[in-house]
């Protein structure tokens, strides 16, 4: 219990120096929140239509109002986590899996000579062409290929986004490679593939996991951009790209509601992605954390001095 | 990008271009020139601007009919008859084609010559003869004769484009069964007598050519002109194109030659504005006098603007669903029928086309001569459509697809009415997005279980109709359908002229096909047209499109 207290504590410190980084994991969690309990939140069905309250503006009954075809805009904004989250987390993870360990495997063999060395400066020039790539382009030729669906999204999403893991984990491996440490492994009898997953790639992780965070967040974008050009999930899914894409013709003729609303869900929660991201950053980056440290510190003491000037000073 | 046709003309080059600046500047800005500024205002009045979804693909009609491709058709070609114009029942401002029977007419049409300014059909109704028409000059200055209208028919056989459906249609076999019977008359000689021989000269699909231009440009490399009309003209139309530049805009120029009234608007540009809120926005400015193909929902909201205007008129449209008939279960004719009792149409009706639309009661187009819409037995009825399920086997429903047109912004919201409609019968539909390409060639591949598609026959004959869409060997018969007796029947009405026993052949047709439920029956779209409120003239056409030549200002 006192463990909780104080970490909560610490949460309340972090907040006062750094509210953006509190904000952030609030604004995820309540979007994962949303997601699971939709049911209980919302009475109404996200994926039944219902004629006779087409385009209602928002109101007590529909506090976001209703789309084109009666189907309820607060219902399908709070169960469309649900369906992005999954795809991005799903997508994003994937590719940071895949990517780190392909990363990690070519900056280790990127020096000397040989086979590997070839390999290596192969994969790199394989990343080079899938990033130059226009990524929707990519995305698009992917859906085409393998038809519409949560798999070719969560796919598509995977590809476009493994070099960039790939080229994070290659610069931190090829750094790490020269440490000490690895030398003792390799010394130790260790295979070159055991030193990378034991000893390498942990101490890499940093700059992976903020890249994580962040990816979702751009996940999502390309999840519902996606979907709002008609290459992404089927309708009447529940997803925010979708909905955007479903309501946007209605705002020439002033029905601003059917893709306000999610257009705000969807960059909120981006948002809150991207300030997790941050905050991972700084505590995997010694040198930020020190100064996040030294802010929760000063912060300890300028809260102080009143108490300690009384009591030194003495009752007069 | 600039397209190989339109080298054929001057360009405006940029001292050409200061120049005419300038001169509009000076006009404006001086106080003296009152006339200049008179001749400029003109200039506006007689310049019609459209937004238009695209641009002509193409400009030949066998090879194309997209949009642009079919409004630019009839300002640029003549035909040889036209229906008479008679103002539209529903909207005082609207003039449409007289396509009704009128036993008190000429072989019961209300038809007026253009082209042709005589024609005889022989007692057996198997030859038509036509006295064509003196001094009609084409765009390239030539002069009209037999010659060019022999050459347009001989072009249908040799390029087996979509005239072939023309030619077939009409029962024609060969080229010579069209005959030159003098320099200024023609025949058609058919094996059978056809009651659309006439009709079928009205058709936007039969142009007549200037065949001098054409022969003299496309020479032995290109003898039927097939290159030279994807980009240019050669008709004896109203109007010369003067620039088509694809993605960007098409102009039109009035010709002073014409023979018949000289239209009003002396230019026409066709701007290509793909989205329709932009289009919309676009004429609530003032900066276009039309909008074509707006949403519903867009059309509604012109309401109240005292400088815009719009005209919506029954159509020979119509929006249905294939249930293809060779893809279980829809070879089925109860689980068919079944698709019907839960088809919405009235909330469709009323919550996508906002009342702009009728329901579908009949196979073929509801202003069309001997449409018969008693024949409908549906309506919105879910117990019954579990009855009829549960009675072909499948009581607790089944799984399938409905693939849609992504580039048709009523589809999706139709496709989702009706899988909630659906649902609660026990079947599920997968929605089927496909990208506007991708989805007419599934149409044509005859392979989704359900697909959408919206088409009009653009001969108002119930025969030409029904032969589209219910004839076994017809290539828009895209459900599949296939009955030997409705195949014989639409046969037989095609070479009866007597149209009272046409008129008991089609009901039969139409009995037979509205309870074998080929179809998905939905709507009835009426034709609209968003227009500046000084705009007048719209006349609409049984095949869908503008004819410049009908516009004036007020």
């Amino acid at each position: 219990m006192s463990r909780v207290l104080s970490s909560l504590r610490l949460v309340g410190r972090i907040a006062r120096v750094r509210l953006r980084f509190v904000l952030g994991y609030a604004i995820v969690l309540t979007a994962i929140l949303a997601g699971v309990l939709a049911p209980l939140i919302t009475a109404y069905s996200p994926i039944t239509a219902d004629s006779s309250q087409f385009l209602e503006p928002p109101n007590w009954r529909h506090l976001f109002g209703t789309d084109a075809v009666g189907m309820d805009i607060f219902s399908r904004t709070i169960y469309a986590p649900r369906i992005d989250l999954a795809i991005a987390i799903a997508g994003t993870l994937i590719s940071a899996v895949v990517g780190s360990l392909i990363g990690a495997l070519v900056g280790y063999f990127s020096a000397g000579r040989g086979i590997r060395v070839w390999l290596s400066y192969a994969v790199m020039r394989a990343a080079d062409v899938l990033q130059a790539f226009p990524v929707f382009v990519f995305a698009i030729a992917l859906v085409a290929s393998f038809g519409q669906s949560i798999q070719t999204v969560v796919l598509a999403i995977a590809f476009v986004n493994a070099p960039i893991y790939l080229r994070l984990m290659r610069a931190q491996v090829m750094s790490l490679r020269e440490m000490r440490y690895v030398e003792a492994s390799l010394v130790a009898g260790l295979s070159d593939f055991r030193t990378i997953l034991r000893h390498i790639v942990p101490n890499a992780m940093g700059p992976i996991l903020a890249q994580l965070s962040i990816n979702i967040g751009w996940s999502i974008l390309l999840t519902a951009g996606l979907s709002f050009i008609g290459a992404g999930v089927r309708a009447p899914t529940p997803e925010w790209g979708s909905m955007i894409s479903m309501g946007f013709q209605n705002v020439v003729t002033g029905q601003w509601w059917p893709s306000v609303f999610p257009g705000l869900a969807l960059a909120i929660t981006v948002f809150g992605f991207s300030l997790i991201g941050l905050s991972i950053e700084v505590f995997a980056d010694p040198m930020k954390r020190r100064a996040l440290m030294r802010d929760l510190e000063a912060m300890r003491l300028r809260a102080r001095p009143v108490a300690t000037t009384f009591i030194a000073g003495g009752t007069p | 990008m600039v397209d190989r046709g339109q080298k054929q003309f001057p360009r405006t080059g940029r001292r050409q271009f200061l120049k005419g600046a300038a001169a509009t500047g000076a006009a404006a800005a001086m106080p003296g020139a009152l006339l200049s500024r008179e001749a400029l205002a003109q200039g506006q009045a007689s310049t019609l601007v459209i937004a238009a979804p695209a641009t002509p693909q193409g400009l030949d009609i066998e090879f194309d009919v997209s949009l642009g491709s079919i409004d630019s058709l009839g300002a640029l070609y003549e035909y040889m008859l036209a229906y008479e114009k008679i103002p539209d029942p529903q909207d005082a401002e609207v003039l449409r084609e007289d396509t009704g029977v009128h036993a008190d007419k000429k072989y019961g049409l209300a038809l007026r010559g253009r082209l042709a300014s005589e024609w005889e059909i022989s007692g057996d109704g198997r030859k038509a003869t036509f006295k064509l028409r003196e001094g009609v000059r084409s765009n390239w200055g030539n002069m009209f004769s037999a010659e060019d209208v022999k050459w347009t028919w001989n072009r249908k056989f040799n390029l087996k484009g979509q005239g072939v459906f023309q030619t077939s249609v009409l029962g024609l076999k060969s080229p010579d069964q069209v005959k030159i019977e003098g320099p200024m008359a023609i025949s058609f000689n058919l094996d059978k007598p056809s009651p659309i021989l006439l009709k079928q000269q009205c058709n936007l699909a039969n142009p007549i050519y200037d065949s001098k231009k054409i022969k003299e440009i496309g020479g032995s490399d290109d003898p039927w002109g097939a290159k030279f009309l994807q980009n240019q003209s050669a008709g004896f139309g109203p109007y010369k194109l003067q620039q088509l530049t694809r993605g960007q805009q098409a102009v039109f120029q009035a010709r002073d030659d014409y023979w018949d009234e000289k239209p009003f608007m002396k230019t026409v540009i066709m701007r290509e504005v793909p989205t329709s809120a932009s289009r919309l926005s676009l004429l609530q400015g003032g900066a276009v006098d039309i909008a074509q193909f707006l949403q519903p929902r867009e059309y509604n909201s012109l309401k109240g603007n005292p400088n815009v205007a719009f005209d919506a008129v029954n159509a020979s449209y119509i929006i249905w669903l294939e249930l293809n008939a060779k893809i279980k279960p829809f070879d089925n004719v109860q689980v068919r029928q079944a698709m019907n009792l839960a088809l919405p149409q009235e909330e469709i009706i009323r919550t996508i086309y906002y009342g702009l639309a009728d329901p579908e009661k009949a196979p073929m187009p509801y202003i069309y001569p001997m449409a018969n819409l008693d024949y409908y037995r549906y309506g919105y009825n879910l117990e019954a459509a579990k009855k009829l399920l549960a009675e072909a086997g499948f009581p607790n429903g089944f799984q399938t697809t409905l693939s849609y047109n992504a580039g048709d912004p009523t589809q999706e919201p139709i496709a989702l009415l009706y899988q909630t409609s659906l649902r609660q019968i026990g079947v599920d539909i997968q929605l089927d997005k496909l990208p506007a390409g991708v989805f007419y060639e599934n149409v044509t591949k005859r392979q989704k279980p359900i697909i959408f598609y919206l088409d009009s026959p653009w001969t108002p004959d119930p025969g030409y109709s029904m032969f589209l869409y219910f004839h076994s060997k017809s290539y828009v018969d895209y459900s599949n359908y296939d009955n030997p007796k409705v195949n014989q029947m639409i046969e037989s009405g095609l070479e009866t002229l007597d149209d009272n026993v046409r008129k008991k052949i089609y009901d039969e047709v139409q009995k037979i096909v509205m309870d074998e439920a080929p179809w998905g029956f939905i709507a009835y779209p009426k034709y609209a047209l968003a227009r500046k409120a000084n705009l007048k003239g719209f006349t609409y056409y049984t095949s869908n499109n503008l004819r410049f030549q009908d516009f004036k200002r007020a």
